[in-house]
């Protein structure tokens, strides 16, 4: 290694010396505190107290329900002994951490109980169901972010516009819409007004065979196999409840979108370059690299929002997904699903917003400490 | 004008100009009239059907009836006591909880506060909807549990806001010199953050009353929150729903509509609000 002779005294002192003392302090307060692979462990180690969190949560949810679950199952006027028996078996009479611990063993093995209004363990519902459910929040989070991105950049690049004040009333007013009463009115109008979706009666037409299952997403197993009239069938029956959540959803990307563009189109930077004479395009594509962070952000987490806000969605158009399984089982009295789901849920939006915060920290730099 | 409270005169001078916050400060007048005078203003019985069914919305039944006969303009105005009283009562106890938390957890540093800034992490990791329906389904659907499940859910939300505002306040010359000037703690919070994070705390009221009713009309609308008979605006969209599929579309359309207007106007108040509570806002 090539060593200089001479070292600048000055130099030395300031910008060698403290680098090396940064270096050693790196060393002893721990690697862990600075850099990426630090952030990523430290983000990765808050997940579990919070997971731990939402387990304990869901548990003690259900053992607030009034009434003992062996009673219930012992029927109404059950032998001397059952219920115990029944009690021992379900190891409702050990102590109650004790009993939690059961419960996180068996959730580990994907045994979330039994449904006894379907009759089939809970994990083989909620699987059967799923691909339903992602494929509408899938549609519903591309058609909102597509509508939200378009009327956001364009007000935003043309503050004052007709496109402009139409989509701030839009994104003001999308809030405020129940979500069961605009897929009512989109069924209205689409269904019954001018025939161009079909009933509201799930995700596939009856009359049909669906494809063969190799995504669980009926339009791409429809496309893979090429079967045009099952692709058709699935489309047709997505764009009633992804229309819903496009127009729902994409109403907050679009105010977030303008209001970001604003704000960039005012910075420094940009008015620098539009000083020195950069094209207006040139300059939109800049300032629109800086808007993604924080909109791709939002996009994320609406998404993680949409496994637990599209049930009453769900529920409109006879969807049987996930969502519309958690619904029956409440008002069915049902709880295994219910508790089922909102582990399942809660988890599931922790991992997202975990994924949203690690993405996040590889396009922003700042946010490493 | 003269005679006027200065706070007042500013509001009146807001909405003069702000159109928005005048018409949702008129529609959400007119929701309360009708939750006050519902006895007078509503034509028929809300809970006994009439002779005809599935009338549409004509002279006498200006919102038309239902599939049971129940004419749903009354019903639309009996709801409005029980939304607006969800709605304004559950973000009341929200509020009540999470602002005073919020100040405790912004001021005071250590592992209390962070203890509750864990938990209320934890309640927002939960898809909200799905949570309020299965706490409903545990306590029983009736109003009195509808409320305070919401009064459960929402105050992390305040708290977080009042925490940032305090985190954000701490900081100002103002409190070191109070601070200096030998006032306690209480003093401090009660005297000077309180009245500085009150102001944002009230806008997002606006904004939760409104959500509130939303998750009660949407608990509602399955059959999961008030019970069906009882007037409210969500189980008369769901009670409707079939009718939609066959073009009777008065029954949720009117209900519905209802929400989506209440819900805007309160957020249109709220940013009005904000002129009454800051001095510094007024022109």
């Amino acid at each position: 290694m090539y060593l200089p002779e001479y070292i600048d005294e000055p130099l030395d002192k300031e910008i060698v010396q403290p680098a090396l003392a940064r270096r050693r302090s790196y060393l002893s307060i721990g690697w862990w505190r600075c850099g990426y692979s630090g952030y990523i462990l430290r983000r990765l180690l808050s997940f579990i107290p919070l997971a731990i969190g939402i387990s304990i949560f869901t548990f003690v949810l259900i053992r607030l329900l009034p009434g003992d679950p062996a009673q219930v199952l012992a029927g109404s006027t059950p032998y001397s002994g059952v219920v115990e028996g029944i009690r021992a078996r379900m190891g409702l009479d050990k102590p109650i951490p004790i009993q939690y611990f059961i419960y996180i063993k068996n959730v580990i093995h994907g045994d979330f109980g039994d449904s006894w209004f379907t009759g089939k363990p809970v994990a083989e519902d909620i699987l059967a169901r799923a691909p339903a459910t992602f494929e509408l929040i899938t549609f519903g989070i591309t058609a909102a972010t597509i509508f939200g991105l378009v009327l956001g950049l364009v007000g935003g690049l043309r503050p004052g516009g007709l496109v402009d004040r139409v989509g701030s009333i839009y994104g003001f007013t999308a809030g405020a819409l129940p979500d069961f009463w605009l897929a009512l009115l989109i069924i209205f109008v689409l269904f019954h007004l001018l025939h161009i979706i079909p009933p509201p009666m799930g995700r596939f037409p009856l009359s049909l065979t669906p494809p063969s299952t190799i995504t669980g997403f009926y339009t791409i197993d429809a496309l893979i196999t090429g079967n045009m009239a099952a692709l058709r069938g699935a489309v047709g029956a997505l764009v009633g409840p992804v229309l819903t959540l496009g127009l729902l959803y994409g109403g907050p990307i679009a105010k977030l979108t303008r209001q970001t563009m604003l704000d960039i189109l005012q910075s420094d930077y940009i008015r620098f370059a539009r000083a020195c004479g950069v094209s207006d395009r040139a300059v939109a594509t800049y300032a629109f690299r800086s808007i993604l962070p924080p909109v791709l952000t939002l996009i994320g987490w609406l998404y993680a929002s949409l496994i637990g806000g599209a049930v009453l969605v769900e529920t409109v158009f006879s969807w049987n997904g996930v969502g519309q399984y958690a619904v029956q089982s409440i008002v069915n009295k049902d709880y295994a699903p219910v508790q089922a789901f909102v582990l399942v849920a809660g988890i599931f939006s922790l991992s997202v917003y975990l994924v949203l915060d690690l993405l996040h920290m590889l396009v922003d730099p700042r946010v490493r400490l | 004008m003269m005679s006027m409270p200065k706070p007042l005169k500013y509001f009146v001078a807001y909405l003069r100009t702000h159109l928005d916050a005048l018409i949702g400060l008129i529609v959400v007048g007119l929701f309360l009239l009708a939750a006050m005078f519902a006895q007078a203003i509503a034509p028929f019985d809300p809970e006994t059907p009439t002779d005809v069914f599935r009338s549409a919305p004509s002279v006498t039944h200006w919102f038309g009836t239902d599939s049971s006969g129940l004419d749903v303009f009354s019903r639309v105005v009996y709801a409005s006591r029980i939304d607006l009283f969800i709605g304004v009562v559950g973000t009341a106890l929200s509020m009540a909880v999470g602002v005073p938390l919020g100040l405790l957890v912004g001021y005071y540093r250590g592992w209390p506060s962070e203890l509750v800034m864990r938990v209320s992490d934890l309640l927002q990791a939960f898809p909200p909807f799905v949570l309020a329906m299965a706490l409903v389904a545990i306590v029983g659907p009736q109003l009195q549990n509808v409320i305070f499940v919401i009064a459960f859910l929402t105050p992390p939300v305040f708290l977080r806001l009042v925490r940032s505002e305090v985190l954000a306040f701490r900081e100002r010359t103002v409190i070191e010199a109070a601070r200096c000037v030998g006032n306690r703690d209480y003093r401090l919070l009660r005297y000077y953050f309180a009245p500085n994070v009150i102001e944002s705390a009230l806008v997002q009221a606006s904004v939760s009353a409104g959500w509130a009713i939303m998750l009660t009309a949407g608990l509602s609308f399955v059959g999961a929150g008030i019970p069906v008979t009882t007037p409210e605006w969500g189980s008369m969209v769901g009670i409707g729903a079939q009718m939609m599929m066959t073009g009777e579309w008065w029954a949720s359309f009117f209900p519905g509509l209802a929400i989506a207007a209440c819900v805007l106007s309160f957020a249109a108040v709220g940013e009005a609000v904000r002129i009454l509570v800051n001095p510094e806002r007024r022109p």
